[in-house]
């Protein structure tokens, strides 16, 4: 997708670039903030082993442009490391210790960490404690059998959520025996989102602050107010008779006010204070005062910036992503720059220099972005100003109106090493070009594509827990998984809300009138289905909307299962997740799993 | 002039959310459902569900449709319910608004002679027979604000204004689902405060789209008119 609109030129256009249709409201803000195991805040890379020191760290990750005409923003990698261990550490960071950098754990050079990773690990018995927070493992990854297996070899687990789920009562589930799992399971309520302060940050970057509603019920906590007594406890015993009690002895953790957790004390955490008075442009500011955005961050300790991306979120004009204005960019395109607030500073759409031609003018003169409105003498440029969005860098256009050449000018693509957007480059594991290759489980013995079955860098793993039945009479027809409207992710917050359980009540599983005639299967009636890792009973939906298909000369058999559903409710205990059937395999980049297309039978109870 | 939906089945996703916000706002209880092989559920309207997506698949020159119909009462201009019960404190219309209203008084009356009298088949009654179905969100409305479900629809199905603006709507809207759909058209929209544009032949959404004469054996227009006649209310005393 990312190829195709590069080669329509709709990138950093009105209604361009890739949109993200993204399962939370806060998938966006979470990873920015360090979600997934291969960065850190802000983009910035998780450490590896062989990155020894501080210096080494910031060596490997800072690229480096001999194009004088390129930005390469990235070249400011510095400032915003140590600005964050500057965060993260506060006065016990200096230059003597790396600002803490010895302290903060490395990856092994070449190894993954990711939700498959984690549970295999689990699984193998390397992992023995676990924290699952807002998250329901037993029913949302694929192969649960795997998963809720791995969670009996664990010690110890904490289930942070706003129900006992179908992993906090694991032990309790269907195949299990109570009596034989040693895993000590400790429950902490959480709150709702409404019941809490914070912000959110969607897919287009809009950081949105909100208000709390009513107050929490009962003995649940705002998940802050969790890890920072958390914290505060894992401390204490550190300092006791920690091991290596540095990296958590040390970490600044003053984020209450009032016994409280403070999430606007995080916010400008986030957004990053002067540790000591700087003097930039011959402008003096003072030591704890906000820092006004990352143009000011600094490399040399003495700004802090727990993520450089959302500097200039909450600064001494105040909290940025609480405003509500209501008017619209000269543009009139639907930015509303003084609603909430967008990283980076406040950029609506990002790459938006390149919406206009080498003179600063808008290739679309009606929905434009940016348009440069420098004043011009004798066919020159002889001042800058850009209106419209927040421009991706405020330089001259690249050409004069005179269609002289410019140096003092930058490439539109400023977070690329040279300035340009790339068909494709380095760093993907199965690059350079997207390929065809057949899902690990699938009906036919050859690609039709190309020579290559499957693809050999997928992540595929080896316990008997991850059985694969490719080509295997036993599951001859193509399952699929998807979503309904009435349900929500593994469906915690919605199988307990009746008015959702009367519309959709039951785990299902839909089949064309075809496979139903083949196999005798009355419509509404309840069938198991079975994969090489699980069985799942379901309610037949007979649909016209499955059909079968051919492919390489043979009928092929698709059905299509939805994926919320778990044994803790409904209270009949009999409908369950649709991850007990899927494959734990990944494609080989993010290790997002296979669940769209793998093998099943459906079996007549 | 009263008020009247526009409903354009065209934009109809399915989602369901109409359902929803009728059981929230009127705090229905939900009822206890299985999966049928249908995706749509509760099986039918009843005394705790006045709104309801029907959901059919069907094939034409080999095109799959997956039709919706958020089936709901329509407000009928001259309700043969009223004209059946004969009892304002049962059943009456609000003339402001156009809605028809059914109180707890309606279990006073021959519940299944109200449910037969309805072309669209939408009454349905509890246990002591006592009657319910939509109420336009009557409290709602007389208040300034619009229906719970077309206050909660995200695609445009659901509208709701003045009858006239919404009779405009609905004819801008088969105006240009008709260079589409040939057998686009309004059901019933001269006899009704709740216009449905339909792309395909109504039968193919749901039995009671259009006005029907029930077991009478009549026309449906003739259905409506005479259900309302002094006639068919003297008739309907005597028996």
């Amino acid at each position: 997708m990312a190829i195709i609109q590069q080669l329509l030129g709709n990138m950093g256009v009105a209604g361009g670039g890739v949109n993200a249709l993204r399962g939370e409201p806060n998938v966006q803000g979470s990873t920015d903030h360090c979600l997934l195991w291969h960065i850190w805040p802000g983009c910035l890379k998780t450490a590896r082993a062989s990155n020894t020191t501080l210096a080494a760290y910031n060596e490997k990750w800072t690229p480096s442009s001999k194009d004088p005409l390129s930005a390469n923003w990235w070249q400011n990698y510095p400032k915003y490391s140590v600005s964050m261990l500057k965060s993260f550490f506060g006065e016990k960071a200096d230059v003597a210790n790396e600002f803490g950098y010895r302290w903060l754990p490395k990856v092994d050079d070449g190894a993954v960490y990711s939700w498959f990773d984690i549970f295999d690990a689990m699984y193998k018995e390397t992992i023995k404690g676990f924290f699952a927070w807002g998250q329901n493992p037993a029913c949302s990854g694929a192969n649960a059998n795997k998963t809720r297996e791995a969670l009996g070899k664990l010690d110890w687990m904490v289930n942070v959520n706003l129900f006992d789920n179908e992993t906090g009562s694991f032990w309790k589930g269907p195949g299990m025996d109570p009596g034989a799992i040693k895993t000590e399971v400790f429950m902490l309520p959480a709150c709702a989102s409404v019941e809490k302060e914070g912000s959110i940050t969607n897919s287009g970057r809009w950081m949105q602050w909100r208000c709390r509603g009513p107050k929490p019920l009962g003995d649940s906590l705002p998940d802050g107010d969790i890890i920072l007594t958390l914290g505060e406890k894992i401390k204490e015993v550190y300092q006791e008779d920690g091991l290596y009690p540095e990296p958590i002895a040390n970490l600044k953790w003053d984020y209450a006010t009032d016994g409280t957790y403070d999430p606007h004390k995080v916010a400008k955490e986030i957004n990053g204070y002067f540790v000591k008075d700087v003097t930039i442009k011959g402008k003096t500011y003072r030591k704890g005062t906000l820092v006004p955005s990352f143009a000011f961050l600094q490399a040399d300790g003495s700004t802090s910036s727990g993520n450089w991306l959302y500097c200039n979120s909450y600064t001494e004009k105040g909290n940025m992503a609480a405003r509500r204005g209501q008017e619209d960019a000269v543009n009139n395109i639907g930015l509303f720059p003084e609603f909430a607030w967008c990283w980076p500073v406040n950029r609506r759409i990002i790459y938006n220099r390149a919406s206009v031609d080498a003179k600063g003018v808008p290739w679309d003169r009606k929905d434009w972005v940016v348009y440069f409105k420098g004043e011009e003498k004798d066919g020159k440029y002889v001042s800058r100003k850009w209106i419209g969005d927040v421009p991706d860098g405020g330089w001259y256009p690249l050409q004069n109106p005179d269609g002289s050449w410019r140096d003092d000018a930058k490439h539109p693509f400023i977070m690329r090493k040279h300035g340009h957007a790339q068909v494709f480059g380095p760093g993907r594991a199965d690059g350079p070009f997207p390929e065809h290759y057949e899902p690990l489980e699938c009906p036919v013995e050859k690609n039709f594509l190309n020579p290559q079955m499957v693809n050999p860098t997928a992540a595929v793993y080896a316990t008997k827990a991850d059985a694969h039945a490719t080509c295997d009479p036993r599951y001859p027809y193509v399952g699929t998984t998807y979503r309904v409207s009435e349900h929500w992710q593994t469906g915690l917050m919605t199988r307990t809300q009746s008015w959702l359980m009367e519309m959709q009540p039951q785990m299902f599983v839909e089949i064309s009138e075809e496979l139903a005639e083949l196999k005798g299967i009355q419509n509404g009636e309840r069938v198991n289905l079975t994969s090489a890792r699980g069985k799942v009973a379901c309610s037949t939906v007979v649909t016209k909307r499955f059909k079968p298909f051919m492919m390489g000369g043979l009928t092929v058999h698709q059905v299509g299962i939805p994926w919320h559903y778990g044994w803790r409710w409904p209270s009949t205990g009999k409908e369950d997740s649709a991850n007990l059937l899927t494959p734990s395999a990944g494609d080989p980049n993010t290790r997002i799993p296979e669940t769209k297309a793998f093998m099943v039978n459906v079996v007549k109870v | 002039m009263s008020n009247a939906f526009f409903i354009d089945t065209t934009r109809c996703t399915g989602c369901r959310g109409c359902q929803v916000a009728c059981k929230q706002w009127h705090d229905l209880p939900a009822e206890k459902t299985e999966n049928r092989g249908t995706l749509e559920n509760p099986p039918d309207l009843s005394f705790s569900t006045y709104k309801l997506v029907r959901m059919r698949e069907t094939e034409t020159d080999g095109k799959l449709k997956w039709l919706f119909f958020p089936e709901q009462c329509r407000h009928c201009i001259e309700p043969p319910c009223l004209e059946t019960a004969q009892d304002e404190s049962a059943i009456f219309k609000d003339d402001k608004t156009g809605a028809v209203i059914f109180t707890a008084n309606t279990k006073n009356l021959f519940a299944d002679e109200i449910i037969e009298s309805c072309p669209y088949n939408i009454p349905r009654k509890a246990a002591d027979g006592t009657l319910a179905k939509c109420d336009m969100c009557n409290g709602r409305v007389t208040n300034g604000l619009l229906p719970a479900c077309v206050k909660t629809c995200p695609t445009g199905t659901m509208n709701f204004g003045d009858r006239d603006q919404m009779v405009s709507l609905a004819q801008q809207r088969l105006a240009q689902v008709s260079k589409r759909h040939n057998s686009a058209q309004l059901v019933d929209a001269d006899d009704v405060n709740v216009i449905y544009l339909v792309s395909e032949a109504p039968a193919l959404y749901y039995e009671f789209v259009m006005a029907s004469a029930g077991s009478h054996g009549l026309s449906r227009h003739m259905a409506l008119r005479k259900m309302a006649s002094p006639f068919w209310r003297a008739l309907r005393q005597l028996a």
